[in-house]
């Protein structure tokens, strides 16, 4: 058993790294291709900063060298773990990424649970009352989160709760002109909740759509239809039953969100300035920062992929049925 | 039973909310009111520098000079005083720069600041590789405490705008950790950085200047329509807006703007297209807007008035040479009113061009060639608007004027055959060398004289003002080139408007008396006159 589990994390470690050359070439090449001009990026579009300074520029990053050979070099030095200097904030690729994912972490993290325990309840609830009103209310709520973009229910949000009621800060993770040393949890909680809660809302309706469905599906076996009529409470049938049933699909799908948790970030730190890896993505591809953007691609690739392997893993954990076979 | 848990339940998920609530909107104003009474303020002005604190190391426009003090500084006249330093002499063969500082300014750690420092500062920022541009600058020496010499490679006229905008860096202060703890010399000491949210300051009790009148500054990075809803609702005070959003009330604040030389135009290409190609491969020039009366007959059509009045909500002004309010301006060069907003006069240019609707489309042409040309504008404020202004008194004058959006990378390939919206105004002379030297055209640098102008009589005045002493020297012949670049002479640009920077303030507060804002601001220079009038 030990031994099968070996391979089979030996042969996830192995397409894992396959992928990642591969999408460090194709992100490369994309840049590559793009019509930014690193150089001009950034500059801008100042008349201060002549031809001369701008060679100069492009030297001290080593713009001025063919694409090939600034691929090699990068690729060489972060094979042996120098993951290169960003050229937008000037620091150590892995400090910026350490700092900003830090705070996005969180952000996810609070996201992740709310949506995946939100929406799960109404997913069992929408089954178990399939086709009456309960049903049809999450089902048109669910439909209507589906087809909303992320960054419109953000703003939607600052709108209602922030400007109007006035429950929660506009913008930003801490305090507006408070000292580091003053900032309370409270605070830090006030400033999270909104933003998480936007970006919780978009994986709620995911979660909840497929839970419904399977419940219904539950609903209509025999041994359901047996369980009344030995008289069990809907409650119990929920509890003995469909629980059981249900929570593997829908485990399964939250771990499978994490590249969706990941898109949705990028946008809700848009709106709300809320300082994290977001941002620091769309600055670095707009403005050519070739260093970071890798750095925030390879970071992002292992992190969605590592949701994957926990849910296949989790697969073979909860349901022992799937454990016999290993193969991938 | 049941009911009772649920009611309790959302009694404290009420409760529990409102406690939130604390920051909420009716306590915004009260916040506010507590700030003034302390003499705080919480600004959304201008944007974070990525890079830190560290001034060395990249320009940070305005914010320099909340930390820092730099040699010189603009006055409200736009003339040049002094900063940091105590004056400058240049010397006979114009290539050594000796600038004299002040013996009593001290850093926030308390050591006085040297000449020492100020020749490490120059020579980092040199070396950085960053978008300071020092390369007329050959070596760099402290003499004594308080005279530091600059070497140049040629003689540079406008090189004081060099000193005047690199914040002064402690050398024995100066290392890795300097950018997220920055020590200066300014008005303002730093207390804490949340990297891409704010960042707070005190008034430096040190300070040589006049000490500010806001005690604790604290600057918040927020985009402008969030910075608005915060000034609404109390949270900030001061927010950057542009003249759309100005026209909407806000209680408790009103709309300030400050006038700037942001200056709106567009470049014409001025050479036939022959197939002639820059230097990075792109074809030059445009068969049309080469033509003289094409480009006099659309400075004469346009009317900036309405520009101003329509697209920037009367926050701006008319523009009709590109350096309205510069002390180098040639009054010469202006356009009167009655002389522009006049289309029967510029069908009349056109016609007298030998330009003529033979065939009754509505576009006029000329041997066979139509007048018609694109008009490439990038992403920004106004920008389109005003664009879609020149278009459309284009059209009415029978010029077929084809708008298209790009990026700055996506202009590249057209830039110099096709006409270009532009925004200028850096507020320093040199600026005329980018827009209208001959030797810029068509080269490394593709938006630099993009238009392919080449006036010999132009070029050998940028030539002699360039080679001059200083700025003051320089300053006639800066004047002197707008006899040919004005409207009235080869036209190569159709200046629009100057749009103004738009604050929305809270009542109460003032900026004290700034000076014109250069494109990318300079609103911080005067940051000791900001107050709350009490």
């Amino acid at each position: 058993m030990k031994r099968i589990t070996g391979t089979f994390l030996a042969k996830k470690f192995i397409k894992l790294v396959t992928l990642l050359i591969a999408v460090c070439v194709i992100t490369f090449v994309l840049m590559e291709l793009s019509p930014i001009d690193p150089v001009t990026a950034y500059v801008g579009a100042s008349t201060k900063v002549g031809a001369e300074q701008r060679a100069l520029i492009a030297e001290h990053w080593g713009l001025n060298q063919p694409p090939m050979e600034r691929f090699v070099r990068w690729f060489t030095s972060i094979i042996r773990g120098d993951w290169g200097m960003s050229m937008i904030y000037r620091r150590p690729v892995l400090e910026v990424i350490g700092q900003k994912f830090l705070s996005s972490l969180t952000l996810m993290s609070i996201a992740w649970i709310l949506s995946g325990l939100i929406g799960f309840i109404l997913g069992i609830l929408a089954g178990i009352k399939e086709g009456k009103l309960a049903d049809r209310l999450i089902c048109a709520y669910c439909h209507i989160l589906i087809s909303t973009p992320t960054f419109w229910i953000g703003m939607l949000f600052i709108l209602i709760f922030a400007d109007t009621l006035g429950w929660f800060p506009v913008a930003m993770s801490v305090p507006i002109g408070v000292l580091a040393e003053d900032v309370s949890l409270l605070d830090k909680i006030s400033h999270i909740i909104l933003p998480a809660l936007t970006l919780s809302v978009l994986g709620t309706a995911n979660i909840c759509l497929h839970t419904r469905e399977k419940v219904s599906d539950i609903m209509k076996t025999d041994f359901i239809l047996f369980a009344k009529a030995r008289g069990e409470s809907s409650g119990r049938i929920v509890r003995n039953h469909v629980i059981k049933n249900v929570s593997l699909p829908a485990i399964t799908l939250q771990f499978l969100s994490f590249s969706e948790l990941f898109g949705g970030t990028v946008f809700v730190e848009q709106v709300f300035s809320y300082p994290g890896l977001g941002r620091a993505v769309v600055e670095s591809g707009l403005r050519g920062d070739l260093p970071l953007l890798m750095g925030i691609v390879i970071i992002s690739l292992i992190f969605v992929y590592a949701g994957n392997l926990i849910a296949d893993m989790l697969y073979r954990v909860i349901d022992p049925r799937i454990g016999e076979d290993w193969n991938i | 039973m049941k009911k009772r848990k649920i009611t309790a339940f959302l009694l404290i998920l009420a409760l529990a909310v409102s406690c939130f609530a604390g920051c909420g909107k009716a306590s915004g104003e009260t916040a506010r009111e507590e700030r003034k009474a302390k003499d705080e303020l919480i600004v959304a002005i201008g944007e974070e520098p990525e890079t830190g604190f560290d001034s060395t190391t990249g320009s940070h426009g305005s914010i320099t000079k909340v930390f820092f003090s730099t040699l010189f500084q603009r006055d409200k006249e736009l003339g040049w005083i002094n900063d940091l330093a105590e004056g400058y002499q240049v010397s006979p063969d114009k290539l050594t720069w000796t600038v004299t500082i002040r013996g009593d300014a001290l850093f926030t750690d308390g050591t006085p600041v040297k000449a020492e420092d100020v020749a490490y500062t120059y020579q980092t920022a040199k070396d950085s590789g960053s978008d300071i541009d020092l390369t007329m600058i050959d070596s760099i020496k402290a003499v004594n405490d308080t005279t530091v010499e600059f070497k140049l490679t040629r003689p540079y006229s406008p090189f004081i705008e060099r000193l005047a905008y690199l914040g002064i860096v402690p050398k024995h202060a100066h290392d890795d950790t300097f950018k997220d703890h920055p020590i200066g010399s300014g008005p303002y000491k730093f207390v804490q950085w949340d990297k891409g949210q704010q960042v707070i300051a005190v008034a430096n009790d040190d300070y040589y200047g006049t000490k500010p009148n806001i005690k604790k500054l604290t600057m918040v990075f927020l985009d402008t329509d969030t910075a608005f809803e915060a000034v609404k609702d109390g949270t900030i005070d001061v927010a950057q807006i542009n003249g759309s959003l100005a026209g909407q009330a806000v209680k408790g604040a009103k709309v300030a703007d400050i006038p700037s030389i942001e200056c709106y135009g567009v470049c014409f290409p001025m050479v036939a297209n022959e197939g002639k190609l820059a230097q990075d491969g792109t074809v030059m020039g445009n068969n049309v807007t080469s033509d003289l009366s094409i480009r006099k007959a659309l400075n004469t059509a346009v009317d900036r008035e309405k520009i101003v009045s329509g697209v920037l909500n009367g926050y701006g002004s008319v523009s009709t040479t590109g350096l309205e309010k510069m002390p180098w301006l040639n009054p010469d060069a202006v356009l009167d009113p009655a002389e522009y907003g006049n289309v029967e006069a510029a069908k009349q240019i056109l016609a007298e061009g030998g330009w003529s609707d033979t065939d009754k489309d509505g576009i006029v042409e000329k041997n066979g060639q139509k007048a018609e040309f694109k008009l490439l504008y990038t992403e920004g404020v106004y920008r389109q608007e005003m664009a879609l202004e020149f278009i459309k008194v284009a059209s009415e004058i029978g010029i077929k004027v084809q708008l298209e959006k790009r990026t700055w990378d996506t202009i590249l390939p057209d830039i110099h055959k096709e006409a270009v919206f532009y925004g200028f105004g850096s507020g320093d002379p040199s600026e005329l060398f980018n827009l209208y030297y001959g030797g810029c055209a068509g080269g490394p640098v593709a938006w630099d004289n993009s238009g392919v102008y080449n006036n010999p009589a132009v070029n050998a005045c940028i030539d002699k003002a360039l080679n001059a002493t200083d700025e003051a020297e320089a300053i006639p012949y800066w004047k002197e080139l707008q006899k040919y670049t004005s409207a009235k002479g080869d036209a190569p640009y159709c200046w629009l408007a100057n749009a103004n920077h738009v604050y929305l303030i809270a009542d109460g507060f003032s900026f004290g008396e700034p000076v014109v804002q250069p494109h990318g601001g300079r609103i911080f220079d005067n940051v000791t006159e900001w107050s709350w009038g009490n």
